[in-house]
C-alpha cells in the first residue's frame, strides 16, 4: 500500500474549497457556456427564420457579460508593493512533484486576451448581423450565434490554460467549432471545400502537437507547464534531460500553435479557408482566433521554457527557432500577397506577414527573459526594471494586437459590406469604387494604411513597439543580437507597401469600366451611381475608424495598460 | 522482457505511418482514418509513460484525446458529405477551386 495514497473522503475535504474559488474566478467562461446552451434552446423556441436574429442579441448580451466579468477580473498594481502576485491557479490538483498545480491561471494576461477576445467577439456579433452572407441562411443563425459562444469560450480558455490538458482540450475546442462556421454556407461549394481543408490541416497538427505533449510528459512526467519547468530546472543541472527528445517535443508542439497562428510552415490552410469562409467568421479567425494562439504560445514558452536564474542561460534556445520562423512566416506572406486578385486572399496573405511580425515580438520576449536574468545574475536593479516591461517584447506583442484587432476587422467589415453590394470579392471589381461610395473607400484606405504601419494610425504604434523591443541593447554588453530580423522586418513592410497600395489605386484612380457588370447591376444604386448603405452600417465604421486613427496618435492608455499586464512577470 | 522504449518504437512507427498516410492519399476518408492512427499513437505513447513513471495524468489525458478525436471525426464526416453533395467526390485533387 502507497503511503502517499490519500484516503478520497479526507482528499474531497481538501478540495471542497479550492473547487469553491476555482469556481468564482470562472465566472466569464461559466457565463460563456450556460450562454451557449441557453442559445441553442432559444433557437428551437424561435419558429420564424426570420425571428432568428434574435439569438445574434441574446449572444451580444452573453459576450457583454463575459467581458465584464473579465475586466472584474483585472487585478490592479498597487505602487511599491513588492509582494503582490498577479494570478491565481484555479482547478487544482495534487500530484506526487509539486503539490499543487492547476489546470489554468488568472491572472492579468488571461484577463487581457479575455478582454481582447470578448471585444473582438461582440463586434463579429454586430457584423455578422449585416452580413448578407449570414442573413441568406436565416434558419440557421441560431446555431451560427451559438456556436460563436462556444468558439469564444475556448479562446478564454487558450491564454489562461497553464496544462497541456487543458491547452490541448481548448486548442480543439477552437479548431472544431471554427471547423463548422467556415463550412457554415453549405451548398455553396467554395464554403465546404474551405471547410474542408481545414479539419485536415486541423486534424493533422493537432495530431502533432498532441505528439509532442506526449513527449513532454513522458520527458518530465508532468502535464503542467509549471512542473515540467521545474523538472526541466533541476534536470539541466544534473544532465538527465535528453535535450534531442526535448527539442523534437517543443518542435512537435509548436506545429499545433504554429497552426492556430497561421505561421510558417502551417500556413497553407490560411489563403483557402479565409477566401471560402463567410467574411465575418475570416475576420473572427484572422483577429479572435489568433490573439489566442498566441496568448497560449507566449504562456507555452515563458513558463514552460524560461531562463535558468542560477546559470542565466535559456532552458532551450526556442528565440533562435522562433526568429528564424517569424522571418520566413513574413517573407512568404507578403511575396505571396503580391500577386493575389481576390482581396479575402490578399488579406490572408496579409494576416500570414503579421503573424510573422508578432513572432519577432516574441523573439523579443526571449531575449527580455534572457537580459532580466543577466540582470540579476549582477544584482537586483530596480532601476532597470520599469524599462524592461515598457520595452519587453510581451508588450510589444500585445499592443500589436490591440492594433490588429481594430485595424483588421475594419477592414474586413468594410470589404463585406462591398461584397453585401457588388457581390464580388475581386480587386478588378473595386474600380472607381471611390465615386461609388466615398465613405467606404476612404475608411478602407485608411484600414490598409493602418496595416502597412504608417504614422499618425495605429497600425505604426504596434511595428513600433514590435522594433523598440527587438532592439533593445543588452544592459550589461550591449549587444542587440536581433538587428538582422528587424532589417527583414523593414524590407518586408516595404513590399506590403505595394500590394496595399494597389486596392487604393484600384478604388481611387482606376476609373470603373463600363464592362465591369458587377457595380452596374447592383442591387440598390442612387441615380448618379453611388451605392446607398444603411445608417446603422455606415455608423458602425467609425467603431473601428475612430480606435485607429485616435491610438494612432494618443497610445498611452495602450502602452500602460499593457504594461501593467506584465508588471507582475517581473515581480514574482 | 516488454521494456519502456519497445511501446515507445512502436507507437513511433504507427505515428510515422499516420503521418506520412495523411501526407500522401488522396482520399480524405483514407485521410481521416490515417489521423485517427496518428491519435491512437499518441495514445499509446502517453499509457505506456504512464505506466512506467507510475503517474495517472497521462491516462487522465487520454481519455481527453478520445473525447476530442470523436468530436473531430464526427465534424469532419459531415463536412465530408456536404463536399460530396456539392462536388460528388472525396478525392482531395479534385477540390481545386480555392487555389494561388
Amino acid at each position: 500500500m502507497n503511503p502517499n495514497i490519500i484516503n478520497p473522503q479526507e482528499l474531497a475535504k481538501l478540495f471542497a474549497p479550492l473547487v469553491k474559488t476555482s469556481m468564482s474566478h470562472f465566472l466569464p467562461e461559466t457565463i460563456l457556456t450556460v450562454g451557449f446552451l441557453l442559445a441553442i434552446i432559444l433557437d428551437l423556441l424561435i419558429k420564424k427564420s426570420s425571428q432568428k436574429k434574435l439569438t445574434g442579441y441574446f449572444a451580444l448580451i452573453v459576450l457583454a457579460a463575459a467581458f465584464v466579468t473579465s475586466w472584474m477580473q483585472w487585478q490592479p498594481y498597487v505602487e511599491g508593493s513588492t509582494t503582490w502576485k498577479g494570478g491565481s491557479m484555479i482547478f487544482p490538483y495534487m500530484t506526487t512533484l509539486i503539490p499543487q498545480i492547476g489546470m489554468a491561471v488568472v491572472d492579468n494576461f488571461a484577463v487581457f486576451f479575455k478582454l481582447l477576445i470578448s471585444l473582438s467577439a461582440m463586434l463579429i456579433v454586430l457584423m455578422s448581423m449585416l452580413s448578407r452572407e449570414v442573413e441568406e441562411r436565416g434558419r440557421h443563425n441560431g446555431e451560427y450565434f451559438a456556436l460563436l459562444l462556444a468558439l469564444t469560450l475556448g479562446m478564454f480558455l487558450m491564454p489562461a490554460a497553464t496544462d497541456l490538458v487543458m491547452m490541448y482540450i481548448s486548442l480543439e475546442l477552437v479548431s472544431i467549432t471554427s471547423y463548422i462556421m467556415v463550412g457554415f454556407m453549405k451548398e455553396n461549394s467554395r464554403s465546404s471545400e474551405a471547410s474542408m481543408k481545414y479539419v485536415l490541416f486541423g486534424a493533422f497538427s493537432s495530431g502533432l502537437m498532441i505528439y509532442g505533449f506526449s513527449i513532454l510528459y513522458g520527458l518530465t512526467g508532468t502535464t503542467s507547464i509549471v512542473g515540467i519547468q521545474a523538472v526541466l530546472q533541476s534536470g539541466m543541472e544534473a544532465h538527465t534531460v535528453n535535450q534531442l527528445a526535448l527539442w523534437v517535443g517543443v518542435i512537435l508542439s509548436l506545429a499545433g500553435m504554429g497552426y492556430k497562428i497561421s505561421a510558417a510552415p502551417f500556413h497553407f490552410w490560411t489563403p483557402d479557408v479565409y477566401e471560402g469562409a463567410p467574411i465575418p467568421i475570416t475576420a473572427l479567425l484572422s483577429v479572435a482566433s489568433k490573439a489566442g494562439g498566441f496568448g497560449l504560445l507566449m504562456r507555452f514558452l515563458m513558463f514552460g521554457f524560461p531562463v535558468d536564474f542560477q546559470t542565466g542561460k535559456l532552458l532551450l534556445n526556442w528565440p533562435l527557432v522562433v526568429a528564424v520562423l517569424a522571418a520566413v512566416t513574413m517573407t512568404l506572406g507578403n511575396f505571396a500577397a503580391l500577386r493575389q486578385s481576390n482581396i479575402k486572399r490578399m488579406l490572408a496573405y496579409s494576416t500570414i506577414a503579421h503573424a510573422g511580425y508578432m513572432m519577432v515580438g516574441l523573439v523579443a520576449v526571449g531575449s527580455g527573459l534572457f537580459m532580466l536574468a543577466e540582470v540579476r545574475s549582477v544584482g537586483f536593479h530596480k532601476e532597470l526594471l520599469p524599462h524592461f516591461y515598457e520595452m519587453s517584447g510581451m508588450v510589444s506583442v500585445m499592443i500589436y494586437l490591440v492594433a490588429y484587432l481594430f485595424t483588421n476587422l475594419g477592414a474586413f467589415y468594410v470589404i463585406m459590406l462591398i461584397a453585401n453590394k457588388i457581390g464580388s470579392e475581386e480587386i478588378e471589381d473595386y474600380k472607381g469604387f471611390a465615386k461609388k461610395s466615398p465613405l467606404l473607400a476612404v475608411s478602407l484606405g485608411i484600414f490598409l494604411v493602418s496595416l502597412t504601419g504608417i504614422p499618425l494610425t495605429v497600425g505604426f504604434i504596434g511595428k513600433l513597439y514590435i522594433f523598440s523591443s527587438i532592439l533593445t541593447a543588452d544592459p550589461i554588453t550591449h549587444a542587440t543580437p536581433w538587428v538582422w530580423l528587424a532589417v527583414v522586418m523593414v524590407l518586408n513592410s516595404v513590399v506590403s507597401l505595394y500590394y496595399y497600395v494597389r486596392v487604393m489605386q484600384a478604388m481611387f484612380i482606376k476609373q470603373a469600366d463600363a464592362q465591369t457588370a458587377p457595380l452596374t447591376s447592383a442591387l440598390s444604386v442612387g441615380p448618379d451611381g453611388t451605392l446607398s448603405y444603411s445608417l446603422i452600417s455606415k455608423i458602425f465604421i467609425f467603431a473601428f475608424l475612430v480606435p485607429t486613427i485616435v491610438l494612432g496618435v494618443y497610445f498611452q492608455p495602450v502602452v500602460d495598460f499593457t504594461s501593467n499586464v506584465v508588471r507582475f512577470f517581473s515581480l514574482q | 522482457m516488454s521494456s519502456l522504449s519497445n511501446y515507445l518504437i512502436v507507437s513511433a512507427i504507427l505515428f510515422m505511418i499516420g503521418a506520412s498516410g495523411v501526407m500522401f492519399r488522396k482520399n480524405v476518408i483514407v485521410i481521416f482514418m490515417c489521423v485517427e492512427l496518428m491519435l491512437n499513437a499518441v495514445n499509446l505513447t502517453l499509457i505506456a509513460f504512464s505506466q512506467f513513471m507510475g503517474d495517472q495524468s497521462g491516462q487522465i489525458l487520454v481519455f481527453f484525446v478520445m473525447t476530442v478525436a470523436a468530436a473531430e471525426a464526427a465534424v469532419g464526416l459531415a463536412i465530408v458529405i456536404s463536399v460530396y453533395r456539392n462536388k460528388e467526390t472525396v478525392e482531395i485533387d479534385k477540390l481545386n477551386l480555392l487555389k494561388g
